[in-house]
Order: structure tokens, then sequence, then C-alpha cells
């Protein structure tokens, strides 16, 4: 499956690919976690730190609450210290404005008869007027006698002034005598409780009661309605919450000795705040490191895939030369790919070596056929000559018989010039003429014979004894048995890049049939058929490198004409 | 296939442990006292825990007489997945909170020990169990009918006026136990004649320490002329054994006859209290039954976890959801 998948794509994309889709997934996990994490955890630390606030400030309203409840419990204590009759009230009365004097928050302190309402004791003699029955306070402190109840009231004499009340019903003696306590307390005590708390911009504290009435709340304006709400699906605990344009965490706490519940609202907007600073340079870096990140791809892709281009295009220049060039590639990249380039480059030295190799091997072959062809001239002729040499020493003919040694010596050694396959057209020309010398003694001067040659053409060299077998052809198949006189007329000549040499007899000359039966046993290699002419042709031609050439003209009963033209190496 | 094989049963591998580890677990209790301190508490919640322990998971909380605290905990604990939440509230008023979250999130509600007002009930899987304060208080006033008899001319008027010379240690002011204990109890004594003269009520908080220093303002002020100290529970009455103790005033008494100067009296027969009654020191304790009561929250418990109905509970339920355990008069000659 996978193999197919990447088969048919370029290296570069497939890195560049897979390193970013793990690149990305890795960025987008440490995103995810790093992000809930930290939202996790300044949730809890906006959670812990207004519960902290809003516990400090539950504490001081308990402390507040419960420090009068102690001065209630105080005076319930006390009062059976009283005696309830038309003096004694007077003693507790008197026993109640020390204790307001005492204590500036409270403002007034009544005693009520449960039975009657009427006012038993006050703390001040000015108001002794009997207790509204169908006040809350009244009712409530009547309805469970074990506990003290807390309302906020409006001042009699309106404005926004509001004061705390708390009643209680008591019994003192044991007796069924039953009154109602009650404290009038400064409401700036219970407003100042919280102001020394910071709770941000629009943070306030909200009393509700257990019908989640608003009975007290330091918001100034603004609805209450939406807040209630949010205090209601709470109940208790913390929670933040959007409310009039703010973040809002909501502490709900009950407050103890009372049936009330607080509701401290604090201002998170600045955490919130934290928390998107901390998303955006979360995205910010996760951004940079996806860019870097595909530049860094990028870059290691082209590392690798570049010096496998320039290895594949090596290879195309290869493929595509003419003739077989051995360019080394150098290429510095990967280690991997700098070794492939070596083995490639070791790959072409060696093809090239095979190449020298083969060529090398054509060249020692072909100089073995040349000296195989070459040693075919020899031993006939030298038997020959040899007899020839005999014969005229018999019959006394000493200086012919010189003459004919001489030239003998004269040929072989330019025959063997030190194994040498090139000679001079000098030297090849004076090897034809001691040839001429020896078979025209042996013949009996029956034929003539010219030799001549081109000043500058002397110097320049030659493929050896090519000459030699023509004119060897022509005394043998041209000139013997002829009556009149026979000629042979060699020459050498240069004309341009080539030397051209013609040898030109009087013989009987050939048909055109013959002639290119000849020219066409050449290019056979088997036949040993004219062994001289194509000996020569076959040597020349290797000699050249094919650039030379050999023609025959003939004219039957005139004479032919050879000509063979090298190319001067 | 081999593969897709393979990996299926290793997933099966990984995953089968964490569906056993999860699978019949004990479900969890909350339970909140309002004190770790408080002698009666803590032998109440050892009981409970000792019922309950192999049927339920008890994650108990003190709360160290903050209700604030006591809200925390519990909220705590309703993160967890809680079954159940048993509340031994410190402050009885702050119950319509805690009724109103358990009803939000569904779960049952028992409470303990401190009474609610009536008009936070109303829910319907709320319950409490506990003491039955009024007849704590009467059986209070019933040992002390029997040890005074016409108390009039006897060794106990000690001033000979008629009159029983009272103080009285008050547990907390507004705790519905101590209110109805004494209330009762010194109506009770009214019932049988007797005319009380109270010469203090001090509100000790239920502790044995501050009642301690209380009685020693007493003794300052009234000295021998106290004849009954009347006490919510027996760690405030050991409390003024302790001062009177400490002033030499009150001796050990082997004799299984009651003989002492001061008669003292409390409530709960905590294991301290039973000593002291032993020992002569006070007179006599009511059983604040913490067995029984532990039995039946440890069962009304399994009864609102497995959903059972109410209607064979073995305690009475009066009040369509409120359980009270009777208490029962502990004397010198009850103690092996």
């Amino acid at each position: 499956m996978n193999k197919r998948l990447f088969r048919s794509y370029p290296i570069g994309l497939i890195i560049v690919v897979s390193c970013l889709v793990v690149v990305t997934l890795l960025v987008l996990s440490i995103f995810t976690v790093s992000y809930t994490n930290f939202t996790k955890n300044t949730a809890e630390e906006v959670n812990f730190q207004t519960g902290e606030l809003s516990t400090q400030i539950v504490y001081n309203y308990e402390n507040y609450i419960s420090s009068v409840i102690d001065l209630s419990n105080t005076i319930q204590v006390d009062i059976n210290k009283y005696v309830f009759d038309a003096s004694g009230a007077k003693d507790f009365t008197k026993y109640l404005s020390s204790i307001v004097h005492l204590n500036s928050d409270i403002m007034g302190i009544y005693l009520y008869d449960s039975a009657t309402a009427e006012c038993m004791a006050s703390s001040s003699n000015e108001s002794t007027l009997p207790a509204d029955t169908t006040q809350g306070w009244y009712k409530s402190a009547i309805g469970d006698p074990t506990v003290h109840v807390f309302s906020i009231l409006p001042y009699e004499d309106g404005d926004n002034n509001y004061k705390l009340v708390v009643s209680k019903a008591i019994d003192y003696g044991y007796t069924d005598f039953q009154a109602i306590l009650k404290f009038e307390m400064s409401f700036s005590r219970f407003v100042s409780l919280v102001q020394k708390s910071n709770l941000g911009k629009n943070g306030h504290i909200t009393i509700v009661d257990p019908s989640y009435n608003i009975v007290y709340t330091s918001l100034p304006t603004g609805d209450a309605s939406i807040e209630t709400e949010a205090i209601q699906k709470l109940i208790l605990g913390t929670q933040t919450v959007f409310i009039n344009g703010n973040n809002m965490s909501i502490n709900v706490d009950t407050l103890t000795n009372t049936k009330w519940r607080i509701c401290v609202f604090i201002n998170v907007d600045m955490l919130i705040e934290i928390e998107q600073q901390f998303l955006l340079s979360l995205i910010f870096v996760s951004v940079i490191v996806l860019i870097v990140g595909t530049a860094l791809f990028l870059y290691i892709s082209r590392l690798i895939t570049k010096p496998i281009k320039q290895l594949e295009n090596a290879m195309q220049r290869i493929e595509h030369a003419d003739y077989f060039k051995t360019e080394e590639v150098s290429i510095y990249a990967s280690k991997e790919v700098e070794s492939l380039a070596k083995s490639f480059n070791q790959m072409i030295f060696k093809i090239k070596d095979l190449m020298d190799r083969v060529v090398m091997e054509q060249g020692a072959q072909r100089e073995s056929e040349l000296k195989a062809l070459q040693n075919q001239i020899n031993p006939h002729f030298l038997y020959n000559t040899l007899d020839s040499i005999t014969w005229l020493v018999q019959q006394g003919k000493n200086a012919q018989a010189e003459e004919m040694v001489v030239s003998l010596a004269r040929l072989f050694r330019i025959s063997i010039s030190k194994g040498k396959q090139v000679i001079t057209v000098k030297e090849e020309l004076d090897h034809v003429r001691n040839y001429l010398v020896i078979q025209s003694i042996r013949y009996s001067d029956s034929f003539l014979y010219t030799i001549s040659a081109d000043e500058n053409a002397l110097a320049c060299k030659t493929m050896k004894l090519i000459l030699q077998p023509i004119v060897e052809n022509c005394i043998y198949h041209g000139l013997k048995n002829k009556i009149d006189i026979g000629k042979i007329d060699i020459c050498a000549k240069k004309e341009g890049e080539y030397i051209v040499f013609t040898i030109a007899d009087n013989g009987y000359g050939m048909r055109q049939e013959k002639i290119d039966e000849l020219i066409k046993s050449f290019e056979e290699s088997n036949s040993s058929d004219g062994v001289g002419l194509k000996n020569i042709y076959q040597r020349v031609m290797l000699y050249c490198n094919k650039d030379a050439s050999l023609t025959i003209e003939s004219v039957l009963d005139e004479g032919t004409t050879i000509t063979i033209k090298e190319r001067i190496l | 296939m081999k593969k897709v094989l393979s990996i299926v049963l290793l997933c099966v591998l990984i995953v089968l442990p964490l569906l056993v580890s999860c699978a019949p677990q004990k479900p969890i209790v909350g339970f909140f006292v309002y004190d770790e301190n408080d002698t009666y508490m803590g032998e109440l919640t050892a009981k409970v825990k000792a019922e309950v322990d192999s049927k339920v998971n008890l994650d108990i909380k003190y709360a160290s007489r903050s209700q604030s605290v006591q809200n925390r905990q519990i909220l705590d604990n309703l993160k967890q997945n809680t079954a159940l939440i048993a509340v031994n509230l410190v402050d009885r008023l702050s119950a319509s909170s805690i009724v109103e979250k358990c009803e939000q999130q569904k779960l049952p509600l028992v409470f303990f020990n401190r009474e609610p007002l009536d008009g936070d009930m109303s829910s319907s899987r709320v319950y409490y169990v506990g003491a039955n304060a009024d007849n704590q208080g009467i059986l209070q006033a019933e040992m002390l009918n029997n040890l005074f008899g016409e108390f009039v001319n006897t060794a106990y008027d000690k001033n000979g006026d008629g009159k029983i010379q009272t103080i009285i240690f008050k547990g907390e002011q507004g705790h519905q136990d101590a209110e109805k204990r004494t209330k009762s109890c010194l109506n009770e004594l009214k019932n049988y004649g007797y005319s009380i003269d109270i010469l203090g009520v001090t509100v000790a908080d239920w502790s044995r320490n501050k009642a301690e220093s209380a009685m020693q303002d007493y003794d300052k002020l009234f000295g021998e002329s106290i004849e009954l100290i009347l006490c919510n529970n027996d760690d405030m009455a050991l409390g003024a054994v302790d001062f009177l103790k400490g002033a030499g005033k009150l001796k050990e008494e082997s004799a299984s006859d009651f003989h002492q100067d001061y008669v003292i009296v409390g409530v709960d027969a905590t294991e301290a209290g039973l000593k002291a009654v032993k020992d002569g020191y006070m007179y006599g304790t009511v059983l604040n039954d913490s067995l029984t009561q532990s039995k039946a929250i440890a069962l009304l418990m399994q009864y609102l976890l497995q959903n059972k109905d109410l209607q064979n509970f073995p305690y009475t339920i009066t009040n369509r959801n409120y359980i009270y355990i009777d208490g029962k008069i502990i004397l010198k000659y009850d103690i092996k």
C-alpha cells in the first residue's frame, strides 16, 4: 500500500510533505496540550484566588454577624439578672443604653413583649412604640425562636439609607414569658466590610435570601436580574460568568447564622486577557515553527535531491555524448550521494579502462597480423637469389655475384630495419632498388627499370615493403617470358598529406574482370589468393587507419599501373 | 489480516484492565462533620464508618466549625461522582443551599445530628437523622426528679430556699439540640413542680475547656450556692467537673448512692462522661444513642443508594423525613 503511495512522487516532495505533516501534528498537539493546561491552570488559579478573596469577605461578614450574635447571647444571659416590674425595666434600659454607648455600630436595642408587641425596654427613651407585628423581622423571630433573624430595612425617614435589623425571640427565666429582642445596626459598617477588598471593575457583593431576592448589593447600577439568574444556577461554589460586559468570577457561599447567601463578584477580565495573550503568542510561535520547519525541510530535500539531479545530469551527458568521455562527476553533498558519485566515477573509469584495453588488444592484434604478412615475403626469393649467387660464382662472374650479395644484404637490412614497421620513402625505394638489382642480374637484364622520387617525399614515412611485392608481381606475371624488353617505372610523390607510389610496367596487362576480382579479394580475410597485393592493401589500410587506397589500371598488352596512396602519419 | 487481528487484540488487552478496574466499585458517600474535635461526633462517625465500610466508600471531611469550609468540601465532593451526601451541618441555617445543590445534582441528602430548619427540608430526597433533643431534656429532668424527690428540705437544697439554684451550660446559641434540651428539661422540671432559680446561662460551644473556665467564673460569683449544673453535653459537664475537682470541691465517690455537693448532669454518654458518672463526679447522663443513630444513618444510606422503599424502614420516620432516636437515662448503676 505505502510503497505504491510513495512510488511516483519525487523524493523532495515526500520529504517535505511527510516532515510537514509530522511537524504540524507535533505543533498542534503541543499547542493543544499547553493551551488546555494553561487555561485549566488559570481557571483553577482564578477559582482559587476568587475563592480565597470571597472566603475572606465571607469571613469578615461572619465575624461581624457572630459579634452581633455574641452580644445578643450576652444580653440573653444578662436579662435574667433584671427584674421586669415597673422599676426593673428601667435598669434594663440603662443596661441597653450602655451597650449602645459602647458599641458605635448599634443604633438601638429594643425589647418587645411577644404577646402584646409592647415595647418593654429600649436603649433610648424616645422610641418606645410598640412593634409592627406585620413586619418580617417580628414574624420570623416569633416563627423560629431558636434563630437570629437578620433583615435589612430602610430608614423610617426615607432616603437611600438602610439599617440592619437583628431580631431574636428570647425567653428568660425559662418561664412562659417571651420577648423579642431587636437590634438596629448601622449599615455603613456592613457596607465597609466589602469596600476594603479590591474586586476589580464592577466587582461587588450581593446578598440574597433563600428565595433569591436581593437583600443587599454593593453594585451601584446595572441589571441585577442577570446575576440573580447566575446565582440561582450556581447555588453554591465558584464559577466564571460573563455578566454585563465583564468576565466575573462568582463565588456563592452561605452566611453563617443567617439564611442569607453571599455572592462575591470579582472581575477577572485581566486573566481572560492573559489567556488570550497566551493564545496569541502560542499561535505566533506555532506559525514561526511551521515556517522555519518548512524552510528547513525544503533546504534538506534540496540538499538530498540536488546532487542526485547532478548525478542524473552527468549520466545523461555521457548517454548523449557521441564518443565516450571520462568526465569525473564531483559532487559534494551528503555522504550517501557522494559515495554514489564515487561509485559512478569508478564505474566510468572502469569502462574507460576496459575500452582502452580493447583498443590496445586490437592494436596488438594488428601488429601481429602485420608481422605475419611481412613474413610471407621472404623464403622463395631468398632461395632463388642464393641459387643465382651460387650459379654466378660457379660461372666465375664474381663481380655480378658480389653485386648481388651486397644488394641482398641491403635488401634484408631494410627489410628487417630493426623490426620497425615504418621506414622513410628513401629506404623503401632503396629496398625496391636492391630487389630490382638482384632480379635484373638473375633475369640477365631482361627488363629495365627507373626509380624516381620527389625530393620532398624522400624523408616521409611510409609502411615498409609495399613496393617490392608489386614489383615482384610485375616481374613474374607481367614481364617474364616477354619477347621485347620489359620496363618498370617506380615513382614516389608527395601530394599534400599523402604519399603516392606508382608502379607501372609494360607487361601483358589484365582484363578488367581480373582487376575487379582482385579488388574484391582485398576485403576478404580468408583467401590466400593473390597474396601479394592483398597483403599490401591490408597492411597499408591497417597502417593508415583506412586513410589509404590501392588502385589498379591496366590495358591489355600495354601494361599495368598500380598506385598506392597513403596518408603520411 | 493478521496485522488487524493483532491490533484488535492489543486494544482489547489495553482496554480490558481499565474496564475491569471501573467495574463494580463501591459508591462514594460524602460524609461531612462540623468539627473533628467533638468527642460525640467522633464516636458517631467511627460507628457509621464501621457499619457501612464494606458497602460504600465513605469520604469523611471535617469542617473545623466553618460553614464556608464545609460548603467547599461538599462542592469538591460533588465533583467526584458522589452517590450520596451526608452532612452534619456547622450552621443549621445554611441547609437550604446544600439542599438545593443536591437537588440540582439529583443526589439524596442525609442531614444528621444538626437539624435544619423545617422549611428547608422540602426536597423529597432529604432526610434528617438525629437524637430526639426534646426527649433528652425530658429524660434529664426525669433523672433529676428521681434524685431530688421533694427537693425542699433535702440535702440537695443547700440554702434551703426550696428553689433549685441552677447554672446552665448551653452547647451553642442557635443549636437546635441545645435549645431543645435546655428548654424541655426546664419545662419538665417545672412540670414536676420544682421552682428553678437560674443563676446563669453560658454558651460554652459544647467545649470542655470553655465550660471549665466558665465554671471558674460561676464559682467566684455564686460559690457553694450552686445546686444544679445542667449541661447540654457530657464534655461541658466534664469541664465543670474538671474545675470543681481541681478546686477540691468534688471528690470521687465509690458508693452506689450519690452524695455530691454539686449535681451535674450531661447528655451523650461519651466514654469520658460514663467514667465520670461511674466515679461519682457526675450524677448521670442521657444516652445520646450514637450506636443506634449510626445504625439508622447507615441503613438510611443504603436504602437511598439502592432506591429502596422506606415504607419498611425499621426506624420510625416522623413528619415524612425525620428520624429521631430516643435517649436513655444512664446512672451509676447502669454502668458495668
